[in-house]
C-alpha cells in the first residue's frame, strides 16, 4: 500500500505544471525555455491527465482517511498549523530515510519526463503529496553515512560542452602547433651547429687528420728552402795513359 | 808520411790533408756556381759552395795503383807473368820494370743538380805525368798482387777551360806499400796471343 503510495506521488511530480495549469494554480512568473519545452511535452501527458486525476482523488481520500486517522490518535492541532508536517527536503539528513523508499527515482521514464529542479514555493495548500524535491536529492550511498548531506558532496566535473567537429578543428590545431614547434626547433638546432662550426672552430678535426696536418706544418717549410733537392754529382769519367816502357821489353 | 793508398789527389796537393779547394783558385769554378744556382734562394747558395768544395776532393780521389796498372798492363813482361801464374795459382812472380814515364789525363766533372734536372756541368782537365825508377811487381793468381820496389816523381796540372787552377810538382815518392790495384786481371785469350807475339 505504501508503495503504490510513493508511485502516485512520483506521477503527480511529473505532471504537476499540467495539472496546476488545468486546475487553476498560479504560473510562475516568466517561462523561460526550460518551461515552453515542458509545455510541449505536456502535450504528451494529455492522455495521462485524466487518470493522473483519478489517482490524486484517490490519493487524496487515502490521505485523508489516513489523517483522520493520526488525528484520532494524537491531539488535534491547532488551526494556525500547517498541515504539512514532514520536514524540509532540504534538512532532512539522508540517513532518516530509509534507502528502500528511493528506488522509484532511478525510474529511467519517469526521469525523462521530470523538470529539472526548480524550488517550487512551499504550497501552502494541504497537499503535501506534491513535494517533489526529496527522492532526487538524496543519494543512497551518501545516505550510508550519517550526518552527510548532499551539499557536502563532491561536485561533478566540468564536461566540455564542445561539439565532436569543434573537438576535431582543436585536435588539428594542437598537432600544427606540434609540428611547427618541432620543425622550428630543429631548425635552431641546425644553425646553431652550422655557425658554431663555421665561426667557432668547434668542428675539430679527427686526431689522425691532425696529425697529419702538423707533420705537414713541420716538414714542409724546411724542406722547400733549407733543404733543397740539389745535389752535386762527381763523375770522374774516363781516362787515358800513355806510357813510354817497351811494348816487348822482357823483365830484367 | 802516411801508408794510406796513394790517389791523384796526392800529386797536386802540397798538404794532402787540407782541401785541394784551399790549395788552389777556384775563383772561376765557384763564379760558374753561382750563376747556375742563381735561381735558388740565397740560402741555398752557402750549402751549394761547400758541397762544390768537396766535391773537388772527391774528384780528385782516385787510386793511383789504377792509373799506374792500366799503363803498365801493356807491358809483355808483365802479361806473361800474369798467364804464368793463373796456370799455377801456388806460384808467384817478381817482374822488374825498366825505368819510364807513364802521362796520364782525365776529365772528371762535377753536376749539379736540381731534383733531375742539371743546372751546370764543371768538367775539369786533370794532367799527371809520372816518372817511375826501380819499380819492381809482384804477381800472384793472376793479378798484381803488390810493389816491391820503386819510387815515382812527377807533376800535375789541374785546370778548368784551359786555364789551370792548380799547378803542382810531386816530390819523390817511394811506391812499396801505397799503391792499391783493384782493376781486374787480363782476359787470358786477349794475353795468350799477346803474349805468343
Amino acid at each position: 500500500m505504501r508503495m503504490i503510495v510513493v508511485t502516485i506521488v512520483l506521477l503527480a511530480t511529473a505532471a504537476v505544471p499540467a495539472f496546476a495549469q488545468t486546475v487553476g494554480t498560479p504560473e510562475p512568473s516568466a517561462p523561460s525555455e526550460q518551461d515552453t519545452r515542458t509545455d510541449h511535452k505536456n502535450n504528451d501527458l494529455q492522455y495521462v491527465l485524466p487518470a493522473l486525476k483519478l489517482l490524486l482523488d484517490s490519493k487524496k481520500r487515502a490521505e485523508q482517511k489516513a489523517r483522520e486517522k493520526q488525528q484520532t490518535q494524537t491531539p488535534a492541532p491547532t488551526a494556525s498549523s500547517p498541515v504539512v508536517t514532514e520536514p524540509s527536503p532540504t534538512v532532512i539528513p539522508a540517513a532518516t530515510k530509509p534507502p528502500t523508499r528511493l528506488p522509484i527515482s532511478h525510474t529511467p521514464k519517469l526521469a525523462k519526463h521530470i523538470v529539472p529542479a526548480k524550488p517550487s514555493p512551499r504550497p501552502e495548500s494541504s497537499a503535501p503529496a506534491v513535494q517533489p524535491a526529496i527522492p532526487t536529492i538524496i543519494n543512497t550511498k551518501a545516505a550510508k553515512a550519517p550526518g552527510i548531506t548532499s551539499a557536502s558532496l563532491p561536485r561533478p566535473t566540468q564536461v566540455s560542452s564542445a561539439s565532436p567537429s569543434d573537438t576535431a578543428v582543436v585536435k588539428e590545431i594542437g598537432l600544427a602547433r606540434a609540428i611547427g614547434g618541432g620543425g622550428l626547433l630543429l631548425l635552431v638546432l641546425a644553425a646553431g651547429t652550422y655557425f658554431a662550426r663555421r665561426f667557432l672552430g668547434f668542428a675539430a678535426p679527427l686526431p689522425h687528420a691532425k696529425a697529419q696536418i702538423d707533420a705537414g706544418t713541420v716538414t714542409a717549410p724546411r724542406f722547400d728552402e733549407a733543404s733543397p733537392s740539389i745535389s752535386v754529382m762527381i763523375g770522374r769519367g774516363s781516362f787515358s795513359t800513355v806510357s813510354n816502357y817497351p811494348q816487348n821489353a822482357s823483365a830484367t | 808520411m802516411s801508408d794510406a793508398p796513394l790517389t791523384l789527389k796526392d800529386m797536386f796537393a802540397t798538404d794532402p790533408s787540407k782541401p785541394i779547394a784551399d790549395q788552389a783558385d777556384i775563383g772561376a769554378l765557384l763564379s760558374v756556381v753561382t750563376a747556375a744556382t742563381a735561381v735558388l734562394p740565397p740560402a741555398v747558395g752557402s750549402t751549394i759552395v761547400a758541397a762544390f768544395r768537396q766535391a773537388l776532393d772527391e774528384v780528385l780521389q782516385l787510386n793511383l795503383g789504377d792509373v799506374l796498372q792500366a799503363s803498365w798492363g801493356k807491358a809483355a813482361a808483365l802479361r806473361d807473368a800474369i798467364l804464368a801464374t793463373l796456370k799455377d795459382p801456388e806460384s808467384v812472380a817478381l817482374v822488374p820494370l825498366l825505368d819510364h814515364k807513364i802521362t796520364s789525363t782525365h776529365k772528371p766533372h762535377i753536376d749539379l743538380m736540381l731534383g733531375t734536372k742539371c743546372l751546370a756541368r764543371i768538367t775539369l782537365d786533370v794532367s799527371l805525368n809520372l816518372a817511375l825508377k826501380g819499380v819492381m811487381l809482384e804477381v800472384q793468381r793472376g793479378r798484381i798482387a803488390g810493389l816491391k820496389a820503386g819510387h815515382c816523381l812527377g807533376d800535375g796540372v789541374l785546370a778548368y777551360a784551359d786555364k789551370p787552377l792548380i799547378t803542382h810538382k810531386t816530390p819523390e815518392i817511394p811506391l812499396p806499400g801505397r799503391l792499391k790495384f783493384t782493376l781486374p786481371a787480363p782476359d787470358e785469350s786477349k794475353a795468350v796471343p799477346q803474349a805468343a807475339v
